[in-house]
């Protein structure tokens, strides 16, 4: 009876272990998703802050915050396993990302907003655009 | 035409004070992160808080007695320890995520640096509470919390396809993230049915001194009210994934959510949405600090008038000044404050049977209400959101936790 | 009138003369004797009474803690059911709030702490 009580209690919590344990393509998906979210966070406050809707102390900060948040997905990702090629591709794209932010850091600094045009005219509101058609948010 | 003074007045005050932290925290993640999938949990949770607001009112006006004071009376000492201890916990948390918001909201506004507004917003409310009346606080911050009306605003200029957002209306399994779809699911049900409010809004409708004769008016201002107020934290979740999903943003930091409204109103955006999550915040650390005071004052018995000096309401007093001393202390540790948002959120979920079963037989007492009882359809409503609310968090709760 | 004790006297509001809390009944005192049926004596108020309430792990703790917390003196304070003048949602008692011992650790509070701070 006892035995009985235990064994389903382990297989209880295996389920929810199971449940918890993710494959390695939703983790590819995790280490993207954190990516894109940072790497476009750092547009996003780059674009606002060259069309001066908002302070230099706030974009400062949020590119610092930025830049921490993108070295703490890249140590996650040393930690993570996947094979050599996944791990290659995303820790290009984290670099580039990381590049990115610290520009704009630098163009924020130095108040030169053309430089942040620049840096951010990679269009992230024409790439809006076009992921807000297939998103089909409007 | 004084009852529908007094109907609107109502209504405007529940607008005003509707969003706080926690309802914005969460819209905002369910919008950046799920787009308008989401917009059944606020829809469903508002419901729920209309019923309870409602009764909360009903209660006081029959029975003349606030919800702490009935639960004492009703189920006694020891067993009103468990929701005292429960709620004033839940409450501290709560209450340390509104400062957080404050203090971000005040950081945004002057750029200086996040831990010192917490200690600054701490005593700004406090002063407000010694030295200010019932009248001035729950007028005071509501009407100036009209200002998160600016959702709405941005919202329409936004130009979303409202058969989409109608869409969300009806609740759907998630095409990812499933765990982390019902953790927001259960954060945004905890955060519209807060149960500080239940204890706040008896307490005033007995200061005010309602009587039966108030029974229909709570009815049409607190279902008009809150409903407006649903609609509020709704427009929050549409304004966000119209600016995050198309960006792909997820929302890890608070700071993230403070660029909301530059899209649609520039410079002027980024002031108001700092004004408005500051003023809501602020808002809201009042009424969570009073809440715990009447817990504790109405339940062990002291005299509990915000109206009178603080030296003659000693102990509550007191309570209030140690609580926001409590979620000061817990912001200057330096927690994370939108992860003590959610988090609380979810606690509050998991923890709504504690605060509204009792509440819940309260209601059906005949003894405390009388012949305003509720009817099957009230109870069946609460029980199932309640049951619903408690379920997802048991599950999810634990499930994020290991996730994260 | 039928009175429940439970329901109509325990943890109920007591009130003074003026209506003004006193506390809630934390305690009902009985007295029995071989020759008469029991009967209501007193109420009794405090955290030490409250502290007897609890289950028995709960207790030791509960009551320390009172202790530590209350001024000196405070006893359970007992209320003799004499003087009630009224039953109903709340109990009125016939005492002078502003003088009653009932409200020993409310003004011991309000002397030692509240009074310290500017503007109460």
């Amino acid at each position: 009876m006892l035995t009985r009580w235990r064994v389903s209690c382990a297989a209880l919590m295996l389920s929810f272990v199971g449940c918890g344990g993710k494959s390695a393509a939703e983790r590819v998906a995790e280490h993207e998703r954190a990516r894109v979210s940072w790497e476009q966070t750092a547009r996003f406050v780059g674009a606002e802050w060259v069309a001066r809707a908002i302070p230099d102390a706030f974009v400062a900060r949020t590119l610092a915050r930025a830049h921490e948040e993108l070295q703490s997905e890249a140590e996650a990702l040393r930690k993570d396993e996947l094979s050599e090629q996944q791990r290659a591709l995303l820790r290009d794209s984290l670099g580039a990302a990381r590049a990115l932010g610290d520009s704009l850091a630098r163009a924020v600094g130095a108040s030169d907003r053309r430089a942040a045009a620049q840096l951010v005219d990679n269009s992230p509101r024409a790439n809006a655009d076009s992921l807000l058609r297939r998103a089909a948010l409007r | 035409m004084k009852k529908v003074l007094e109907i609107t007045l109502g209504i405007v005050t529940s607008i005003g004070g509707f969003l706080e932290v926690g309802s914005l925290a969460t819209s905002v993640q369910a919008g950046a992160a799920f787009g308008f999938q989401l917009i059944w949990a606020i829809v469903l949770g508002t419901i729920c808080l209309i019923f309870l607001v409602e009764m909360s009112g009903r209660l006081a006006a029959v029975s003349k007695q606030t919800l702490a004071g009935a639960m004492r009376d009703r189920f006694g000492y020891p067993f009103f320890l468990i929701p005292l201890v429960a709620m004033s916990a839940l409450g501290l948390l709560v209450l340390a995520s509104e400062l957080g918001g404050l203090s971000l909201a005040l950081q945004l506004l002057t750029g200086i640096s996040f831990p010192w507004w917490a200690p600054l917003g701490a005593f700004a409310a406090w002063l407000l509470l010694w030295k200010g009346t019932f009248g001035i606080i729950e007028k005071g911050a509501s009407l100036l919390g009209l200002i998160t009306l600016v959702f709405v605003y941005a919202a329409f200029r936004m130009h979303p396809a409202w058969s989409l957002v109608a869409s969300g209306i009806r609740p759907s399994m998630p095409k990812h993230e499933s765990m982390h779809y019902w953790f927001i699911a259960v954060s945004i049900m905890g955060a519209s049915i807060a149960p500080y409010l239940l204890y706040f809004y008896s307490a005033g409708a007995v200061e005010d001194k309602w009587n039966e004769t108030d029974v229909a008016v709570n009815r049409v201002s607190a279902t008009l009210g809150m409903s407006f107020g649903g609609l509020l934290s709704i427009a929050v979740l549409i304004v966000a994934a119209l600016v995050f999903v198309p960006r792909g943003i997820r929302i890890e930091r608070f700071d993230q959510i403070a660029l909301m409204l530059t899209p649609v109103m520039g410079r002027a955006g980024f002031v108001v949405f700092a004004c408005a999550l500051g003023i809501a915040c602020f808002g809201a650390m009042l009424e969570i600090a009073l809440s715990v005071a009447y817990m504790a004052a109405q339940g062990f018995g002291w005299k509990w008038s915000e109206d009178a000096r603080p030296r003659d309401a000693a102990r509550f007093s007191l309570v209030y000044t140690a609580t926001l001393v409590g979620g000061c202390l817990i912001v200057v540790i330096g927690v994370d404050p939108l992860a003590i948002t959610l988090l609380s959120m979810a606690l509050t979920a998991a923890l709504l049977p504690v605060a509204i079963v009792p509440f819940l037989i309260l209601m059906n007492d005949a003894h405390f209400v009388g012949q305003h009882r509720n009817g099957w359809f009230s109870n069946t409503v609460v029980c199932a959101i309640v049951g619903l609310a408690f379920v997802l968090a048991v599950v999810s709760i634990p499930l994020e936790l290991l996730g994260s | 009138m039928d009175i429940a004790v439970v329901r109509d006297l325990l943890d109920k509001q007591l009130v003074d003369r003026e209506g003004e809390a006193l506390g809630r009944v934390d305690g009902i005192i009985m007295a029995y004797s071989a020759d008469a049926p029991p009967r209501i004596t007193h109420f009794e108020l405090g955290a030490q009474t409250l502290a007897r309430r609890l289950p028995r792990p709960f207790r030791g703790a509960l009551s320390a803690l009172a202790r530590r917390l209350t001024p000196r003196g405070d006893d359970p304070y007992r209320i003799e059911v004499g003087r009630i003048v009224q039953l109903g949602r709340t109990i009125k008692i016939d005492i002078d709030g502003t003088r009653s011992a009932a409200r020993k650790t409310e003004l011991w509070i309000r002397d030692h702490v509240i009074a310290h701070i500017p503007g109460s």
